[in-house]
């Protein structure tokens, strides 16, 4: 079974591109990410003094040669990933004007990231929040669950108004441990609302990463005539002259613009705008590039 | 505000029109394509906080485009001021006389409007007399110069004495007539409106036939005011053909005519019509200037005959034509009878050289001798005024057409001749002379030539001239008042009183440069009284003899109104004579006056700078320039500034 949003080639050329996170992870098996607790493996940690109980067979019998000294060589452990892809299912997300559409870039860009994860040994789930829908796939590691998350993807269709805030609060008091947070959505809500609910996130000890989908025209709102503007969430209609407010919304754009940018750097969240006309494959080498060399995030 | 140049009010309902930009609005208002949109908040936030400022400035819009509209129905209803028409005297005048000018100048029409000025003229009138219940209206029109008192200015429009004739208009005499119908009517306080176009030739501004009304405005300063109403304007098209003259050979028609055009006009050549007994023929004629003289032959075995030429497509109604009649010439006969040897010298050498022209012979007779006044046209008379028999022959000689010149006799004589008599004789002081300091140059053999130049009166210097007794109009006065040139019409003819000898004890005459082109008209005058065909202007004098006393027919135009025809230019006949008569030539040489001329040469009060401000004047440039200024509004305010967002743009980021 194929799915429209699903490019095996787009993940064919990905699949060197390894899913980091750039905080370290509390995992229950051996993974590629750094864990917080000590264990087996090439990477030394630190050196701690013997005390009774410990495995003798941790003990450095080289360290004690020279010292006469028993010490326990600890080295990182590492462990696997939980990936959270949030989306946002309200009716906004359907917005498209000649490109994709939000909802459809969001399920290319969040089954490629779930595909790559599942394939690097991590787990990944979905959680799809607005007002009428409510929809919850724990992460798992297994291949098997790549193919339930992509088909809950592929019957998504985003109703109702936003539900975002309360839906980070939840994920947030839901989460057994702390895991990678991306989270897909126009984020027109309540930016207080949202600094609260992201606060929240991080407060858990999440790697939050937030994908802001916007389309151009809502940006440069380049319109030359009167349109009857409708909205997507609650159907209320707007008879508008455009040229005439062309200026106001301009700047308000910019000013909210500036404020989710500002808000997510006070908050240490990962803030990545995304236009519809931007190729999935751009954005996903952008995103898994930007991890990889954490000095060259934007 | 007047509307002269509408036929009708019901143009008014055009204002209408107004309402299409609200319909406009309104409709685009239901013209809205539909958008899903997302980001709505920003949307509403952002028409809300322009909301106040784009509705004023929609008000604005549609302001600015219904006024636009308003303003240019206004612009080409061409509206008139009429505020300061009435204003003056707080409308407290007895009377208003209304001169109106009908001359064919006035005919021309406006492509705006479809009205000629003369019916833009007579709506003005009637609009601001119309006002007016308790004063008396009197109309003046130029072609019959008598006052007809009307109930209401109202019932100027349709008025048969409205209506434009081929006649010049004679401002003077117009201005003339309504002071004496005020004087003698006991008016207390009148207005005269003069409605004209200010052709140079109407107003006649250097001529002396202004002094007796300006003598008249001075007397009856507290009385009347002279207010004008010009509609001097639009004259670019003005194109008028004038035939001079009309040759007939053995096989062909000889016509050599001028075209006149505005000296703004630009135009290379025009398209003449030419109409022969019946045959039409259609040249471009090249223009060269304001003046042109172009001659064409059309074949004709007839020996009389008659035509006209026309400019084809010009701006005008009817009038656009020239008439002409032809015929064989007639051989003239001069008589010369002197008792000076040198003057009957030099008359016999000039009346010869001036008849080549018309082929004539000239026979030199002793003043007691028989005239053979039966085959002469042209009497020349330097003897003691005939008496008696003579004189009896004489005077049917003039009455039937004759053309005679009486110069001065060198002895005193008491004769008396058709109540003219020579007085004692004038002789300048020793080194001195006397000059020809006042002559008519429209009128009469000193007139100027076609070309319109002047002839060489100021170099004739007289030392001697003998004193005249007559009522003879004065063609030309020395620099003593006294009469150098006079005319008496007499019958079908003229009689000319030449009060110096062409005699080097007497004056420079006999250099010939006055002498010769005055011989000459006298001739070409005696060749047309000879000739069955004959060439008139519309309204003079004998023109109007001849459609009062005979039984006449029009030839052309075909279509012509019997009753007004006497009035129009056209060909004409009676008993066997055949005419064409024509617009005055004048007319169509004739520039356009400004109101600084008029008002330079009239020295009253109520021609002053103040009284121009005070006639209506079109005001339509006035809408011009509002829709200009509402339109540029209306675009500025709907035209968007890309560089100004761009910075601001920029400076936000």
């Amino acid at each position: 079974m194929s799915f429209s949003f699903v490019d095996p080639s787009l993940l064919s050329r990905l699949s060197n591109l390894p899913l980091v996170t750039q905080q370290a992870m509390l995992g229950n098996v051996s993974g590629k990410h750094r864990s917080l607790n000590h264990g087996s493996s090439a990477e030394f940690s630190e050196y701690r003094k013997y005390v009774q109980g410990d495995d003798i067979r941790m003990l450095d019998w080289k360290a004690y040669a020279r010292s006469e000294r028993h010490y326990i060589k600890q080295s990182e452990s590492e462990t696997n990933l939980l990936l959270h892809s949030l989306i946002d299912t309200s009716g906004s997300m359907l917005f498209e004007n000649g490109s994709t559409s939000k909802i459809d870039l969001c399920k290319q860009i969040s089954a490629a990231l779930c595909s790559l994860a599942i394939q690097q040994g991590d787990a990944a789930g979905i959680h799809c929040i607005s007002s009428n829908i409510d929809i919850q796939i724990p992460p798992r590691r297994k291949p098997s669950h790549l193919h339930q998350i992509y088909q809950t993807l592929d019957t998504l269709t985003p109703s109702g108004s936003t539900g975002l805030c309360q839906g980070i609060h939840d994920l947030a008091e839901s989460l057994p441990r702390r895991g990678l947070v991306i989270i897909f959505s126009d984020f027109f809500c309540d930016l207080d609302e949202l600094k609260d609910a992201l606060v929240h996130l991080k407060h858990r000890k999440n790697d939050v990463v937030l994908f802001h989908i916007l389309d151009e025209s809502e940006i440069e709102f380049d319109f030359s005539q009167a349109y009857r503007f409708v909205d997507l969430e609650d159907g209320s209609q707007q008879n508008i002259e455009t040229p005439e407010i062309r200026d106001n919304y301009q700047s308000l754009m910019q000013s909210y613009l500036n404020d989710i940018k500002s808000m997510c750097s006070n908050t240490l969240v990962e803030y990545r705008r995304v236009l519809c006309s931007e190729s999935p494959e751009r954005i996903l080498v952008d995103f898994l590039g930007s991890r990889l060399n954490p000095s060259q995030t934007s | 505000m007047n509307f002269p140049h509408l036929s009708s009010l019901h143009y008014f309902w055009f204002l209408l029109a107004v309402a299409l930009p609200v319909i406009v609005h309104l409709l685009n208002k239901r013209r809205f394509k539909t958008i899903q949109w997302a980001a709505t908040s920003f949307l509403l936030k952002a028409n809300k906080s322009s909301n106040k400022k784009r509705k004023l400035k929609q008000w604005i819009i549609l302001s600015l485009r219904c006024l636009s509209v308003a303003a240019i129905i206004l612009l080409i209803a061409r509206p008139f001021t009429n505020a300061t028409l009435l204003d003056n005297k707080q409308h407290k005048a007895d009377a208003i006389i209304i001169l109106l000018d009908c001359s064919p100048s006035m005919s021309q029409v406006d492509p705006n409007s479809g009205l000629s000025k003369l019916e833009a003229a007579v709506r003005l009138a009637s609009e601001n007399s119309g006002l007016l219940e308790s004063q008396k209206i009197i109309l003046i029109d130029s072609t019959s110069v008598s006052p007809l008192l009307l109930n209401s200015g109202h019932e100027l429009v349709g008025h048969w004495k409205t209506k434009q004739s081929d006649k010049e208009a004679n401002i003077p005499m117009m201005v003339d007539t309504a002071l004496d119908y005020v004087d003698n009517n006991t008016i207390e306080c009148a207005e005269i409106w003069v409605l004209s176009d200010l052709q140079a030739s109407a107003w006649e501004i250097s001529s002396s036939a202004w002094s007796a009304p300006i003598d008249k405005i001075n007397t009856l300063r507290n009385k009347v005011e002279l207010k004008l109403i010009p509609f001097n304007e639009g004259d670019l098209n003005k194109v008028d053909v004038e035939i001079n003259h009309v040759a007939k050979s053995s096989d062909y028609v000889e016509i050599t005519a001028t075209v006149h055009q505005s000296s703004l006009n630009s135009r290379e050549s025009l398209q003449l019509g030419y109409w022969i007994d019946g045959d039409s023929y259609n040249f471009d004629t090249p223009l060269l200037g304001a003046q042109t003289e172009f001659t064409k032959k059309f074949p004709s075995s007839q020996d009389t005959g008659y035509g006209y030429v026309e400019v084809i497509q010009a701006n005008r109604e009817n009038n656009t034509r020239s008439y002409f009649t032809y015929e064989k010439p007639t051989k003239l006969l001069s008589l010369v009878v002197s008792n000076d040897q040198e003057s009957q010298q030099y008359l016999i050498a000039s009346a010869k050289a001036s008849s080549e022209g018309v082929s004539g012979f000239v026979q030199s007779v002793a003043p007691q001798q028989l005239l053979p006044l039966d085959q002469a046209q042209v009497l020349i008379w330097n003897a003691p005024l005939p008496t008696g028999a003579k004189a009896e022959n004489i005077e049917g000689f003039i009455t039937r057409g004759g053309v005679a010149l009486f110069l001065p006799p060198t002895e005193d004589s008491d004769n008396t001749f058709l109540e003219n008599q020579w007085g004692a004789t004038f002789t300048a002081s020793e080194g001195l002379s006397f000059k020809v300091v006042d002559y008519n140059r429209s009128d009469g053999p000193l007139r100027d030539g076609n070309d319109g130049v002047a002839l060489p009166i100021n170099e004739l210097e007289c030392i001697k001239f003998r004193t005249l007794n007559t009522n003879a109009t004065s063609l030309a006065q020395w620099s003593n008042q006294h009469p150098a040139l006079s005319r008496q019409i007499h019958g079908d003819g003229s009689l000319y009183f030449c009060t110096t000898l062409p005699n080097y004890f007497w004056s420079s005459l006999a250099d010939g440069d006055v002498l010769l082109p005055l011989m000459k008209r006298l001739n070409e005058q005696a060749s047309k009284s000879a000739s069955k065909a004959q060439f008139y202007v519309v309204g003079s004098e004998q023109s109007i003899k001849i459609f009062n006393q005979n039984s006449w027919e029009c030839l052309l135009p075909e279509t012509s109104d019997s009753t007004e025809a006497s009035l129009s230019a056209g060909v004409f006949s009676y008993d066997d004579v055949t005419f064409a008569q024509n617009r005055d030539p004048l007319e169509m040489r004739s520039s356009t006056l400004s109101m600084a001329d008029i008002s330079s040469f009239i020295p009253s009060a109520s021609f002053t700078n103040n009284s121009n401000e005070k006639t209506p004047r079109p005001i339509w440039h006035l809408f011009a320039y509002l829709t200009i200024a509402f339109l540029i509004g209306e675009s500025l305010l709907t035209a968007s500034f890309p560089s100004m967002k761009h910075h601001k743009q920029q400076s936000q980021n």
